[in-house]
């Protein structure tokens, strides 16, 4: 794709503002819905893996040493992707003998 | 837009829908042999399938226009039946001069089973064995980075395969590098709930750029929208992409990648 990105930052900002903060607003009556409900869960592994995820997301990608850019290193999402995936061991078919 | 839909299933949807897509832009799609939602019984039951996937469902697309091309395979889900996989793998042939028939799929993993793996084998072998191209299953949600992972292994291990003749499909955000990196092509599969929006979608062609990259709505029978491909139009449109731009995507990359196929008698609309 030539112009890989023909709209400025402030022009999708702008655009997905309304809808971000749609999302936003829907994790956040989620975890009440979950709170309203009584009983802990605290201890639940979804629900520190929920956590984890919000944590990712407001955590500057500068820690991680990403630019969030596409130039290096995995973006936001791709980092979410990896918390919620089963780990991979490249010696996989020595132990399955295939 | 006329656009090509690489992977569709559609067995699951009604002739109403082949209409819908029709008269969206769809020209041209292909159908990989799937799960049917039910383990089957027998070989006899693959058999009638793949009769279905190569004389009855182009019989139906071509009334409304559309080149219907298809892809045989016992599935991963199924492929847990070891014994029942190698009877399949072993009618395959009787209909790989079907004139619609463009490979071996969609193979791949589902739980990332010693099982699957070894039927996964089976069927590159097939594949190789009879100058086939392939399309790839790759696992969903927590199972997906897992399986791309071990399927990448496979298939680079194997010294027959072209890596432009094998499209691996259902990459998202964290499986797309490792395909491209090692020359396959990628799809991404469209779906409303749970997997890759058009949104993501847009994402990955801006941040990967369309070289060996398709859009496809999977359309089975599950949760699924079988006119995704025009969601993922609107959405390039939206964001001031160009046509010509867009059109790689949609229409001209699926019609280079399935060109290697001796079978694919792509005739363009005129
Ligand atoms: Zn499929």
């Amino acid at each position: 794709m030539g112009a890989r990105m023909p709209h400025t930052s402030e022009q999708i900002l702008q655009q997905e503002f309304l809808l971000a903060r749609a999302k936003i607003l829907e994790l956040a009556a989620t975890l009440d819905r979950i709170e309203r409900a009584g009983g802990d869960v605290s201890a639940l592994p979804q629900r520190k893996l929920l956590e984890q995820g919000f944590n990712l997301l407001i955590s500057p990608l500068a820690d991680t040493g990403q630019a969030g850019t596409g130039q290096a290193g995995p973006s936001r999402a791709e980092q979410v992707q990896l918390l919620f995936s089963r780990e991979y061991s490249d010696q996989w078919r020595q132990t399955f003998g295939v | 837009m006329d656009y090509i839909d690489p992977h569709i299933h559609m067995v699951s949807r009604t002739t109403d829908d082949y209409e819908t897509l029709a008269k969206m832009g769809c020209v041209a799609m292909s159908e990989p042999a799937f799960w049917a939602g039910f383990d089957r019984g027998s070989v006899e039951s693959f058999r009638d399938f793949f009769r279905q996937l190569t004389d009855f469902e182009p019989r139906r697309a071509a009334q409304y226009g559309i080149q219907h091309f298809t892809w045989l395979c016992i599935n991963a889900k199924e492929a847990e039946n070891v014994s029942l996989s190698r009877e399949v793998i072993a009618m395959i042939p009787e209909f790989l001069d079907k004139p619609n028939v463009l490979g071996i799929g969609e193979i791949g993993l589902n739980k990332n089973t010693r099982n699957e793996a070894t039927i996964f084998l089976e069927h590159v072998d097939l594949a190789m064995r009879h100058n086939q191209q392939i399309l790839i299953h790759t696992p969903h949600l927590e199972d997906k980075y897992q399986g791309t992972r071990m399927i990448l292994d496979m298939l680079l291990g194997d010294s027959r395969i072209q890596p432009d003749r094998v499209l691996v499909d259902h990459v998202e955000e964290h499986t797309i590098k490792h395909v491209l990196d090692k020359g396959f092509w990628a799809g991404m599969t469209l779906y409303p709930v749970t997997k890759c929006t058009p949104q993501r979608a847009a994402d990955m062609i801006e941040k990967y750029g369309s070289e060996r990259l398709m859009a496809n709505s999977a359309g089975d029978w599950g949760p699924s929208k079988p006119t995704a491909v025009p969601d993922l139009i609107l959405e390039l449109r939206r964001r001031g992409h160009s046509e010509a731009a867009i059109r790689q995507v949609v229409y001209e990359n699926p019609l280079k990648f399935f060109s290697q196929s001796k079978r694919f008698n792509f005739k363009p609309p005129v």
